[in-house]
Order: structure tokens, then C-alpha cells, then sequence
């Protein structure tokens, strides 16, 4: 028995604790709110009357992308694929669905069926992302800009939407359907089953096989094809909804399967972190405060079997992927790779950004702690940066190593060490500003639970300047791989050689901030 | 009498492997205010979060007024409030919207409630408070918010965990005179604490849990004579944990 107004009741707070009130009543995101949306207006206007330049960013980009092989089937056939490895990991890793603190202790201890939360939960995340706009006004700016047609732009935040939230259904479904069916080996087979012959059959006929959209294209699709120029705004419109049914069907089984659903299917986000030390909490040995936070913080982190086992998979499947790359569509014309030298850092950028914000939010959760007890911070910051920085020369080797086998180009590998000082710097000005904006917070409110993370215009800010660094170093790289060896080797030489006294001066002045600021300012 | 809450012959193995329950069984009637005490990791807040169908034990049963939390969860929630451990919240919302999204779960409509609300409000010292977001307010605060929701909402059964963690003595008498006056009303009060000397005063029968299992269990006149000793609880409580 499911009661509509408790579940409405419960979505609708649930919309506004997580929407609503964190975007209209915050300043921070009233001022985004404001600046996106005037941003937009003032563009589509240029574009109605016509005095923008007839020549859009599609039409410079194109060229590169066909170049590729990639036009808006191709894209959606990528993104589905991924999707069919997102459904994969989260089959495999099975795990209970986790929920926020409050939503298990305070509201499943209330008189509500745990279907009727379900069902508000899903409610909820089909509506809420419909609310966070500011975020997704900015994609449609990204599409007017993209396509110089402002309706696209509208359009494709709805496909942006589309596939948000159909990301998060497909995790809650097969979540489900695991702890439901008790099986999950058969799914997991099916799933790697079509992946595998999705992957056979484009390297066999040189295509994106069409295979890997059979799951999830309308999903795929509803983010690309708004902004293709090939298909038509009442095509693109009818994509969208697709995409809505492909999401309805997704959320109605959801529905279905939650009707049967146990309280040991839901979990708190705490339990993660007790799951998270399971393999055994790093042993330290004795000495120096110095060598104790380096070795909790930095050696136990970068040299656990997890970490290097994830990392070898990763450079694995570059590498992998930059021979299949290399079959499929040959070694790229130089259009086509002036594109990719932009485009791939980039997107490795972002991954970057947020990968480091998230370890950021993890290692300062007991800032109080290291604020009571440890006396120096420097090395405390010290360790973290030396962290993030070797976390950036491994992304960089990532993408190297395939990019290297893409386009034939062994050179490329002797730029990885570029990365070091880059990345030391990167994560110097990510660490400063958190540790500016906890001066600013109350410290006793956010002790142990203490989330430091960066929110709205700083976050957005902050992941620009790592994504610029990080694209920076990368055309230097570029730049640099047609010297000779020699050249290449001295300037490998020289950034190493220079990263250890750059480590020592920003974990000095870190330390510095980290310890007084808030105290003496 | 009235049996307010069975717990019966409960056991609870987290996933890590800690045994955290190994047959715990009690019983309270109505009208009383059952003090749950124990030393840190003893089963207190795994034996509260299972009453109220946070947990479900791995053998053993749990009943609110006859009423099965396993397999009538929702009409025995009816009857119970809890204040969990942390103060976890809905941090975006602000107090009078908790309040009310706590509250409307139970079809119980706010105007009803509204002079209650006002008078627990303003007991806490929370009436400034009243238009803030919830993740402006100080741990003490926290803890006054979710104890008023739980007395809101005309429990029969509160459970409660650590309720007076971080209350200031002024909200720590005011919790203690509500508590009562609800009591005396028909309801009943499970309570979970540290604070003996609180227990001593304020509860009408107390249990003590260790690794697991009950103890000693009785009025402190009773709890006392087990330990064979006049003396404080505190002396009492570390002889019978110690063993
Ligand atoms: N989520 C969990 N996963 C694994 N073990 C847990 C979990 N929660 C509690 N435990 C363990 O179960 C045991 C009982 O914990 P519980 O929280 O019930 O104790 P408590 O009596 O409330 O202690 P305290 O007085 O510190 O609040 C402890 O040994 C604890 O480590
Ligand atoms: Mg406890």
C-alpha cells in the first residue's frame, strides 16, 4: 500500500533540501543564477537579430570531428558505450544504495513505507536537476554558442538533463535489481557480452557499431543530437522524447523493484568510509611528525596495491585504446590532431579537477585534528600537494601513453615529467583557497564531519584554472615533442630538478596560512 | 500493565564481523522512562536504531505496542519518535520547514500543533532561530531541533539516543521537565546515555548493556542492591562493567 500524498509530501521536501533552497536561497547561487541566465538572454538576442557572426563554433569544429570519424551517431554511440561500463562497475560492485545521513537516520525512522521513500526518491531526482539550471543554463548557453541557434541551446540542456538524470536511474535500477534477484553474474555477462561485441564489430567494419547504442541511445542521443546541424529541430524534439520515455521506462521498473525493497538495501554515505579502511588502515611507522603525515598522507595513498593496480589497468587500456584508435580510424591528418591536442586535455583535465577536489575533501575532513595537534602544518600541506601533483603526472601518463600509440609518436612519453611542477602547482592554488575558505568557516560547527569542498562560482572558478593548467602544460608538450631528443630530455631533467625546491616554498607558505591565518587576520 | 516495547532475544552482526548484539532482551512498560546505559561500544545505538527499523537484527524481534516493526513497520512507527545519535539534518531547510516536513508525515496538520511548536521553540531558546537554514546552527542547536520534532509529532514510544549530548543545563532541564510531562501523559520514554547521574534522578528504571547483552536491569534502588554496595551509580555501574 503506497500513499501519493506522503510520497509528494516526502518529494517534495527532498526537491527543496536539495534543490531549492541550496540555489534561491544562497547567495552564491542566486548570483550564478542571475549571471547565467542574463549571459543567455543577451546572446539569444544577438543571435535573433541576427548581428552575430554567421560562423559558429560547429562549423569550425566539424572538420576535426570528421576527421575523426565522429559525427552526432557516432558521439551517442560513445556516450551509450559508456554507459554500458557504467552499468557493468555499478553490477559489480552491487553495493547497497547509499543515501545522505539525514534521509536514513531522521526519515526512515518515521512512519513511511520504504517503497514510498523510493518512490519520492526517484521523483525527486527526475525533478531536481530540472531545478539546479544554473549549472545546466550554462549548457545552454555552451549550445547557443556551439550551434548559434538558441532553441538548440534550450534543447540540449534538456538532453544534458536527460542524461544526468538517466545516469543516476540506471545505478538506482540495476542496484536494485541485484539485491532483488540475488544474481547478478547473469546480468554482468549479458552487459560485458554486448560490450564486447560492440567492440569486435567496430574494429571489424572500422565504425562505432551501433551495438553499443542498444541499450541506452535515446539517452546518448538526447545530449548530442540538439546540437548537431544534421538533424532538424523537430527531429532533435523528438530524440528529447525519446529520451524522457527511455527514462519514464528505467524509473517505472525502479518503481516496481522497490516495492520489495529491505532496509539493508539502503545504507548511509558514512558506512562507505568504514568500508573504505575494510583492507586495513595503513600501518605507520614511528618518527619524525614529518615522516608520520608523509607516509599516512602521501606514501600509504600513492603506493597502495589498489591505487597502483588501478593505475597499471588504466595505462592498460590507453594504451589499448590508442592502438584500436590508430586501427579504426588511422593516424590522424593535422586538423584533426591540432583538435585532439585541445580537446583530450581538456576532458583530462576535468576528470582531474574533480578526482583531486575529492581526495582535497577527504584528507581535510580532520583538519581539526591536524590543526590541534600538529604544530607545523607545512607538512601536512606538503604531503597533500605532493599527492595531487603525482595524481596529475599519472593522469598525464594516461593520456599520453594512448595518444602516443594514437599518433605514432613515442616522443610524447618523455614529456610526462613536464607534468610535476604543473601539477604542484595546480594543487598549491586549490589547497590555498580551501584552506582560505575554512579560515572563513566556524570551526568548531564543522569538526568532525567538516566537508571542505568548494561550491558554486569558486568551484566553478577553480576548476577552470586547474583545466587551463593543465591544457597549458599539455601544449608545451605538444609543442615541444618535434625538438630534438636531447632538448626533450634536459627539459625532463630541469622540471624535476625544479619541483622539489617549488614543493618546499609552497608547502612553507601553505603551511603558513594553514596554521595562522585565521588566527592572527 | 501495558507493554510499550518488546525486544526480544536480539542479535547483530555488522558487516565488519563486530558482534554488536548477542541476545538482548527487554521490556518496558507505559509510563515508563528506561534509561540505556553501557560503556562506548556496548550496543546502545545499534539496539535503539533496530527498535526504530534502521537495522534489522540478524535473529530476534522487535514490538511497539504488539505491533511488529519488521513486518508492520509503518503502523508501528506511528507510534515512536527517534532522535538519532549524531545530529544529522536536512541542512537546506530551515527549522519551521523541518519541523513541518517531519511532522506532515504523520497526517497531523500543522495548526493543530502550531501553539505546541511555538511553546517547545521557545523553550529551547530557538524562536530567533525559527527562518534559518539548518546548516547555520551550532551542534546544540541541532540537537534541540530533532528532540522537538520528536516531541512534536505525539509519540507513544520516544526513543532516544544521547538526546542531552551538547544541550546546554537550561535545555537539558526543560528536555527533562517535557520528557516527564509527557509521560505522565501516557507516553514512554527509552533513553540511551552517559550521563549517570542525569539517569539516577531522572529515570523511573534503568538497564545496563555490555558487549552486548543486559546486564542488570531494575530501579537504581534494585540496580544497587545487585552491586550489593550503597553507593553511587557511577561505583555501581563501573563494578558490574568491570565485572
Ligand atoms: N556501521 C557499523 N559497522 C561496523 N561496526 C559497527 C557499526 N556501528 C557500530 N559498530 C560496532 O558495533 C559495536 C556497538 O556499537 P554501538 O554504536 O551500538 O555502541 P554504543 O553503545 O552506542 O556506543 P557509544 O556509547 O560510543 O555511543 C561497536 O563495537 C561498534 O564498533
Ligand atoms: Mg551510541
Amino acid at each position: 500500500m503506497t500513499r501519493p500524498r506522503i510520497i509528494l509530501h516526502v518529494a517534495w521536501y527532498l526537491v527543496k533540501n536539495r534543490a531549492i533552497n541550496p540555489f534561491l536561497k544562497k547567495r552564491s547561487g542566486q548570483i550564478l543564477l542571475v549571471l547565467i541566465t542574463g549571459l543567455f538572454l543577451i546572446n539569444s538576442l544577438q543571435y535573433l537579430i541576427g548581428e552575430a557572426s554567421s560562423r559558429t563554433v560547429l562549423d569550425a569544429v566539424r572538420p576535426y570531428l570528421h576527421g575523426l570519424g565522429l559525427d552526432h551517431r557516432s558521439i551517442a554511440v560513445l556516450i551509450s558505450g559508456f554507459l554500458i561500463i557504467y552499468t557493468i562497475y555499478t553490477l559489480i560492485k552491487g553495493k547497497p544504495i547509499y543515501l545522505r545521513e539525514e534521509e536514513y537516520e531522521v526519515l526512515l525512522s518515521q512512519p513511511i513505507g520504504l517503497d514510498e521513500f523510493m518512490l519520492a526518491n526517484i521523483i525527486s531526482i527526475l525533478i531536481s536537476p530540472l531545478i539546479l539550471t544554473p549549472a545546466f543554463f550554462g549548457l545552454a548557453l555552451f549550445g547557443m554558442v556551439f550551434t548559434g541557434d538558441p532553441i538548440r541551446g534550450i534543447l540540449g540542456m534538456f538532453g544534458g538533463l536527460i542524461l544526468l538524470s538517466g545516469t543516476i536511474m540506471v545505478e538506482i535500477l540495476f542496484k536494485l535489481a541485484v539485491r532483488k534477484t540475488g544474481r547478478k553474474l547473469p546480468l554482468i555477462i549479458l552487459f560485458i557480452a554486448l560490450l564486447a561485441a560492440g567492440i569486435t564489430h567496430s574494429l571489424i567494419a572500422r565504425t562505432y557499431s551501433l551495438i553499443l547504442g542498444i541499450p541506452y541511445m535515446p539517452i546518448a542521443a538526447s545530449l548530442v543530437y540538439p546540437f548537431s546541424k544534421s538533424v532538424s529541430l523537430t527531429g532533435a524534439i523528438a530524440v528529447l522524447f525519446l529520451g524522457y520515455v527511455e527514462i519514464g521506462g528505467l524509473s517505472l521498473v525502479a518503481s516496481v523493484l522497490s516495492r520489495k525493497i529491505d532496509i539493508e538495501d539502503l545504507s548511509p554515505r558514512s558506512t562507505v568510509n568504514i568500508k573504505l579502511f575494510e583492507g586495513g588502515i595503513p600501518r605507520i611507522k614511528y618518527g619524525s611528525p614529518r615522516n608520520i603525515l608523509y607516509s599516512y598522507l602521501f606514501t600509504s595513498r600513492v603506493l597502495s596495491s589498489k591505487h597502483l593496480l588501478g593505475l597499471t589497468i588504466l595505462l592498460s587500456v590507453s594504451g589499448l585504446a590508442g592502438l584500436a584508435a590508430r586501427r579504426l580510424i588511422g593516424i590522424p591528418g593535422d586538423a584533426s590532431i591540432a583538435f585532439i591536442e585541445i580537446f583530450i586535455p581538456m576532458m583530462i583535465g576535468m576528470a582531474l579537477y574533480t578526482l583531486s577536489s575529492h581526495v582535497l575533501a577527504m584528507d581535510l575532513r580532520c583538519y581539526w585534528l591536524y590543526r590541534t595537534y600538529v604544530i607545523d602544518m607545512a607538512p601536512v600541506a606538503g604531503a597533500i600537494i605532493s599527492k595531487l601533483a603525482v595524481n596529475s603526472v599519472e593522469a598525464a601518463s594516461i593520456m599520453l601513453i594512448g595518444l602516443s600509440f594514437y599518433m605514432n609518436k613515442i616522443h610524447l612519453l618523455l614529456m610526462i615529467p613536464y607534468y610535476l611542477p604543473a601539477g604542484i602547482a595546480g594543487a598549491a592554488i586549490q589547497l590555498i583557497t580551501l584552506s582560505y575558505l575554512a579560515s572563513k568557516r566556524q570551526v568548531i560547527r564543522e569538526t568532525t564531519a567538516g566537508i571542505y569542498s568548494v561550491e558554486g562560482l569558486t568551484a566553478v572558478l577553480l576548476e577552470i584554472i586547474i583545466i587551463a593548467v593543465f591544457m597549458g602544460v599539455s601544449s608545451l608538450a605538444f609543442y615541444l615533442s618535434g625538438q630534438p631528443l636531447p632538448v626533450l630530455v634536459a627539459g625532463g631533467i630541469i622540471s624535476i630538478i625544479v619541483s622539489y625546491p617549488l614543493l618546499r616554498f609552497v608547502e612553507r607558505i601553505i603551511g603558513d596560512i594553514m596554521t595562522y591565518y585565521d588566527v592572527l587576520i | 500493565m501495558v507493554n510499550a516495547l518488546v525486544l526480544a532475544d536480539l542479535y547483530k552482526t555488522y558487516p565488519g564481523g563486530v558482534m554488536a548484539l548477542r541476545g538482548l532482551s527487554l521490556m518496558i512498560n507505559e509510563g515508563e522512562i528506561y534509561g540505556l546505559i553501557g560503556p562506548n561500544g556496548a550496543g546502545k545505538s545499534t539496539t535503539l536504531k533496530i527498535t526504530v527499523g534502521l537495522l534489522k537484527p540478524d535473529k530476534g524481534g522487535v514490538l511497539i505496542y504488539g505491533k511488529s516493526v519488521m513486518r508492520n513497520r509503518i503502523e508501528a512507527l506511528k507510534l515512536t519518535s527517534y532522535v538519532p545519535e549524531n545530529p544529522v539534518v536536512f541542512k537546506n531547510l530551515t527549522v519551521k520547514e523541518f519541523l513541518r516536513f517531519i511532522t506532515g508525515l504523520r497526517s497531523i496538520k500543522w495548526e493543530e500543533i502550531i501553539d505546541y511548536a511555538e511553546y517547545l521553540v521557545e523553550g529551547f531558546n530557538l524562536s530567533e532561530k525559527e527562518n534559518t537554514m539548518l546548516y547555520q546552527l551550532s551542534r546544540g542547536m541541532l540537537q534541540k531541533v530533532l528532540v522537538t520534532a520528536a516531541f512534536l509529532v505525539r509519540p507513544k514510544l520516544m526513543v532516544m539516543d544521547e538526546p542531552m549530548a551538547g544541550m546546554d543545563p537550561e535545555a537539558q532541564h526543560f528536555f527533562k521537565k517535557e520528557v516527564k510531562r509527557l509521560v505522565s501523559r501516557g507516553a514512554t520514554a527509552l533513553i540511551s546515555s552517559h550521563l549517570l547521574d542525569m539517569v539516577e534522578r531522572f529515570c523511573t528504571r534503568v538497564g545496563i548493556i555490555n558487549k552486548g547483552r543486559l546486564v542488570a536491569e531494575g530501579t537504581i534502588e534494585e540496580i544497587k542492591k545487585i552491586a550489593s554496595e550503597e553507593s553511587s551509580l557511577e561505583e555501581v555501574f563501573l563494578k558490574i562493567v568491570k565485572g
